[in-house]
C-alpha cells in the first residue's frame, strides 16, 4: 500500500518534468532540418571539440579532486583543505559570464602573455580551462564522499605497516575510490558538455576552432534555425546518454573484475 | 618488551582510559573486557593510531608515544579484518615489505603456519570470516613486528571455527616471541589463547591471575551498578 | 509513522501548489497595467530612463525583456506576451513582419559600425585592413548578435573576410556586443567591430568608422506587436521618441530618412 503511494506522486512528476520536455524536443525533430544539420561542417567541428575538451576537463577535474581528497582524508584542520573546500563551492555559485571573464582577466594576454598574442585565452586549451573550472567541485564533491566511506581501520592497519599518510592514500584509498571516481568523471564530464557561457568569455567561440556544440546551439536558435537548433539538442542528448551508458559498462567490468 | 604508562583518554569529559599502565614481555597478555570498556581505544593508542591525552608508551625500552604509527614497528590486527580488497591475499600479506618491513620470506613462512598456502592467489571477497581473520594475522605478522595488537579479532566468527583457529593463532604467537597483547570479551578465548591475564573495568585495567577472575570482576562490576552501595553480593 | 510522513508531504505539496496557482491567477488580473517591451541590450541604459519617465507619466507598470534581438525575436515568434519590441537590427522587424506578428514599425535609431582598438591595438592597428596584419588579435560578435551580422557583412564587402580567417587572427566571437567591447577595453584582443554607441558607453577609443556603404544601414527599429496593447505600445513609443535626446548622449543618431 505504501509503496503504491510514492509510485503515484513520483513517478508522474518524474515523467512529466523530467522526460516529457526531453521527449518534446525529440519530437519536434524534422527531416530538413536534421539533413541540414548534419551537413554542416560546423556543427562537427563543434562536436568534435566539445567532446575532447569535456573528456579533458573530466580527467583534470578528476585528477585534481583525487588530490583534494587527500586532504579531506587527512588534513581537515589545515588552511589549505579549508580553503579549498570553500573554493569548492564558489565555481558553482558564480555566473557563468562572470565566470569566464575571471579566467580571461587571470589568463588572457595581460598575464600569461608569453605564451602567445592572446595568453591561454581563445584557444582550445581555454575551452577546457573554462570547462574544468566550473564543474570541478562536482568531481570533488564526489570524491569526497567517495573518501568518506572508506573504513578508517583499512587506512590504519596501512599505516602501521609502514605506509606514510601519502603511501596510504595513494596504495588503499584510491583504489578503493572507483566508484566514486568514475561517478565523479561523469559528472564532471556531463557537466562541461553543457556549459557555454563561461566558454564562450573565454574560449573564443570561434566556429572551426573553439566552438562547442553548446554555442552551436544557442547560435542557431538566436539566428531563428530552430529546426537545426533542435536538431543538435537531440544530438547532444543521444550522445551523452549514450556515453553515459558506454562509461557505465566500464564500470560494470572494472567492479566484477575487481 | 610493550609498556604502557599512565596512558589517559578523554572523550567529551568522560574518561575512556584513566592511567592504564601494563607491561607485556615475550608472552601472549589477554585483556577482557566488555564492549565500549576502552579496550580498542587503548590498542589504537599503542599502535599509534590515535593520541592519548597523558602517559608513554615504550616498545623495547624505546618511548615512542609521539611517533607516527608507521615508524613504530606495531602489528595491528583490528576487529574487522580490513584487508585490501583490491589485492591478492598474497599481495595482502606482504604489503609491508615495499615499506622496508618485514620479508616475503616471513610471509611465507606465516602464511604455511596459518594454512593459507593454497589460497594465496584468491581475493579477499572469496573469503569466508575464519579465512580473513588469518590473512589479516599473518599480514601484521609478516612485518616482522616488535610487538603485536590484536582487537577482538575473532568477534565476527563462529564458535566452531574459532575453536579451531585460537589453538592455530597461539602456536603462531609462540613461535615468533613477541609480546603479544590481545583483547576480547570472550573469557573462554582468553583462556585457550593467553599466558597472563588483565580485565578492563571502567577505563582502569587490573592483572588478574586467572581468565576467570575476570568473569567474576565483571560481573560483580554490573551488578553493582544496579544495587545501591552497601549491598552485599555473594 | 510512515503514513503520518507521507501524509504531511502531500498536504505541505498541495499547500505549494494552491499558492502558487493563486499567486499565477492574482498576475493575471493585473495585466492591463503593464506593458511587456521587449528591448535589444544595448538600448538598456538610455531605455531605463525612458521607462522611469512612462512610469511616472502614466503610472503603468513597465516590464522591460532585455537581451539579444535574435533571442528576443524567437521569443516573440513562440508566442511569447510582448506590446512592443525595440530591435538592434531591422532584420528582425522584417521577420516578425513575414510571422505576420507585426502591426506597426518606426524606423527609431541609426548607428554606425567602428573599429576600436585597445592600449596595445592601438600601436598595431589604424585602419581595417590593418586586422589582417601578423599577429593582431581580432574579435568580432557571433552571428546571433546583429553586430556580429553587420561585421561579418561589412568585411565581405570590403573583401577582407576571408582573409581574416584564413590568417587565424580571429579570436573570439563573443555572444553579445558588450562582451566584446569588454574583451577589447581590459586588453584581452587588439581590436574589434562594435557599435559607436556601445563604444561610446564604454569608452574605448575608436580609430576608424566603417562607412555606410559596406555595412547597410544599421537601424534600430521599435515594432508594435499583434496581440499586444497597441495603444499603451503606441503611448510608450511617443514618450521614447520624446526623449530621444537620451539615446543621442549615448551615441546614436534619430533615424532621418
Amino acid at each position: 500500500m505504501k509503496r503504491d503511494i510514492i509510485g503515484v506522486i513520483f513517478l508522474p512528476l518524474f515523467l512529466l518534468l523530467v522526460v516529457y520536455p526531453m521527449v518534446a524536443l525529440l519530437g519536434h525533430l524534422n527531416f530538413e532540418g536534421t539533413v541540414k544539420t548534419l551537413t554542416d561542417y560546423y556543427f562537427w567541428d563543434s562536436v568534435k571539440n566539445t567532446l575532447i575538451a569535456a573528456f579533458a576537463a573530466a580527467l583534470l577535474g578528476s585528477f585534481l579532486a583525487l588530490g583534494f581528497g587527500y586532504y579531506h582524508l587527512f588534513a581537515q584542520n589545515t588552511i589549505i583543505y579549508r580553503l579549498a573546500n570553500l573554493m569548492n563551492d564558489l565555481p558553482i555559485a558564480l555566473p557563468h559570464t562572470v565566470a569566464g571573464l575571471a579566467l580571461l582577466l587571470a589568463f588572457g594576454r595581460n598575464t600569461f602573455g608569453f605564451i602567445s598574442n592572446t595568453g591561454l585565452a581563445f584557444m582550445l586549451i581555454s575551452v577546457v580551462l573554462a570547462m574544468f573550472f566550473v564543474s570541478y567541485p562536482l568531481a570533488a564533491r564526489a570524491i569526497a564522499s567517495g573518501v568518506d566511506q572508506i573504513d578508517s581501520e583499512i587506512i590504519a592497519v596501512a599505516r602501521t605497516l609502514g605506509d606514510t599518510p601519502q603511501k596510504a592514500y595513494l596504495h588503499v584509498v584510491v583504489p578503493a575510490l572507483g566508484e566514486a571516481l568514475f561517478s565523479g568523471f561523469v559528472l564532471t564530464f556531463a557537466r562541461s558538455l553543457s556549459e557555454f557561457a563561461a566558454v564562450i568569455m573565454f574560449g573564443g567561440n570561434v566556429p572551426g576552432s573553439t566552438q562547442v556544440l553548446a554555442s552551436y546551439v544557442f547560435t542557431k536558435v538566436e539566428e531563428g534555425e530552430l529546426e537545426m537548433a533542435i536538431t543538435a539538442s537531440a544530438f547532444c542528448i543521444v550522445l551523452s546518454l549514450t556515453i553515459v551508458v558506454v562509461l557505465s559498462i566500464f564500470n560494470a567490468r572494472r567492479r566484477k573484475y575487481a | 618488551m610493550l609498556e604502557a604508562v599512565d596512558i589517559s583518554k578523554y572523550f567529551k569529559e568522560q574518561a575512556v582510559l584513566q592511567e592504564v599502565t601494563l607491561k607485556v614481555g615475550s608472552e601472549i597478555k589477554v585483556i577482557i573486557g566488555l564492549n565500549g570498556s576502552g579496550k580498542s581505544t587503548l590498542l589504537k593508542i599503542i599502535a599509534g593510531i590515535i593520541k592519548g591525552d597523558g602517559g608513554q608508551v615504550k616498545i623495547n625500552g624505546q618511548i615512542v608515544t609521539n611517533f607516527s604509527p608507521e615508524k613504530r614497528g606495531v602489528g595491528y590486527v583490528p576487529q574487522h579484518p580490513a584487508l585490501f580488497n583490491h589485492l591478492t591475499v598474497w599481495d595482502n600479506i606482504i604489503y609491508s615489505v615495499k615499506n622496508g618491513r618485514g620479508s616475503k620470506d616471513a610471509g611465507a613462512q606465516v602464511a604455511e603456519m596459518l594454512g593459507l598456502a593454497d589460497i594465496l592467489k584468491k581475493k579477499p571477497k572469496e573469503l569466508s570470516g575464519g579465512f580473513k581473520s588469518r590473512v589479516s594475522l599473518a599480514r601484521a605478522l609478516a612485518s616482522e613486528p616488535k610487538v603485536i595488537l590484536l582487537d577482538e579479532p575473532l568477534s565476527d566468527i563462529d564458535a566452531a571455527t574459532k575453536e579451531n583457529l585460537l589453538p592455530q593463532f597461539r602456536d603462531v604467537f609462540k613461535s615468533h616471541e613477541i609480546p603479544v597483547l590481545y583483547v576480547t570479551h570472550d573469557v573462554r578465548e582468553a583462556e585457550i589463547v593467553g599466558d597472563s591475564f588483565a580485565v578492563m573495568i571502567g577505563g582502569k585495567v587490573m592483572e588478574i591471575s586467572s581468565a576467570r577472575m575476570a568473569f567474576d570482576m565483571i560481573r560483580d562490576n554490573y551488578l553493582n551498578s544496579f544495587m545501591p552501595a552497601g549491598t552485599a553480593v555473594s | 509513522m510512515f503514513t503520518k510522513v507521507l501524509k504531511k508531504l502531500l498536504c505541505t505539496l498541495t499547500a505549494i501548489i494552491v499558492t502558487g496557482s493563486v499567486m499565477l491567477l492574482s498576475g493575471c488580473s493585473t495585466k492591463e497595467e503593464q506593458l511587456n517591451v521587449y528591448v535589444a541590450a544595448g538600448l538598456k541604459k538610455p531605455m531605463e530612463k525612458v521607462i522611469t519617465a512612462f512610469q511616472e507619466e502614466t503610472g503603468v507598470k513597465v516590464t522591460p525583456n532585455y537581451g539579444p534581438s535574435g533571442g528576443l525575436y524567437t521569443q516573440i515568434k513562440e508566442g511569447q506576451p510582448c506590446d512592443l519590441y525595440f530591435s538592434a537590427d531591422w532584420l528582425y522587424i522584417d521577420k516578425i513582419e513575414d510571422d505576420g506578428n507585426l502591426i506597426a514599425a518606426q524606423k527609431f535609431l541609426q548607428d554606425h559600425m567602428v573599429l576600436i582598438v585597445s592600449e596595445t591595438g592601438k600601436t598595431k592597428v589604424k585602419t581595417v585592413q590593418d586586422l589582417n596584419k601578423p599577429g593582431v588579435t581580432v574579435g568580432i560578435c557571433d552571428p546571433n548578435a546583429p553586430v556580429g551580422v553587420y561585421a561579418e557583412t561589412a568585411l565581405k564587402n570590403m573583401d577582407l573576410w576571408d582573409q581574416l580567417n584564413q590568417t587565424g587572427n580571429l579570436k573570439a566571437r563573443p555572444s553579445t556586443v558588450n562582451q566584446l567591447a569588454i574583451m577589447v577595453q581590459k586588453d584581452e584582443l587588439d581590436a574589434g567591430l562594435i557599435f559607436s554607441s556601445v563604444a561610446k558607453g564604454f569608452g574605448v577609443e575608436h580609430v576608424q568608422t566603417i562607412p555606410q556603404e559596406y555595412t547597410g544601414e544599421i537601424i534600430f527599429g521599435a515594432a508594435t506587436i499583434k496581440g499586444g496593447n497597441e495603444m499603451l505600445a503606441q503611448k510608450f513609443l511617443d514618450c521614447a521618441n520624446e526623449n530621444i535626446d537620451e539615446f543621442i548622449q549615448a551615441g546614436w543618431q534619430a533615424y532621418q530618412e
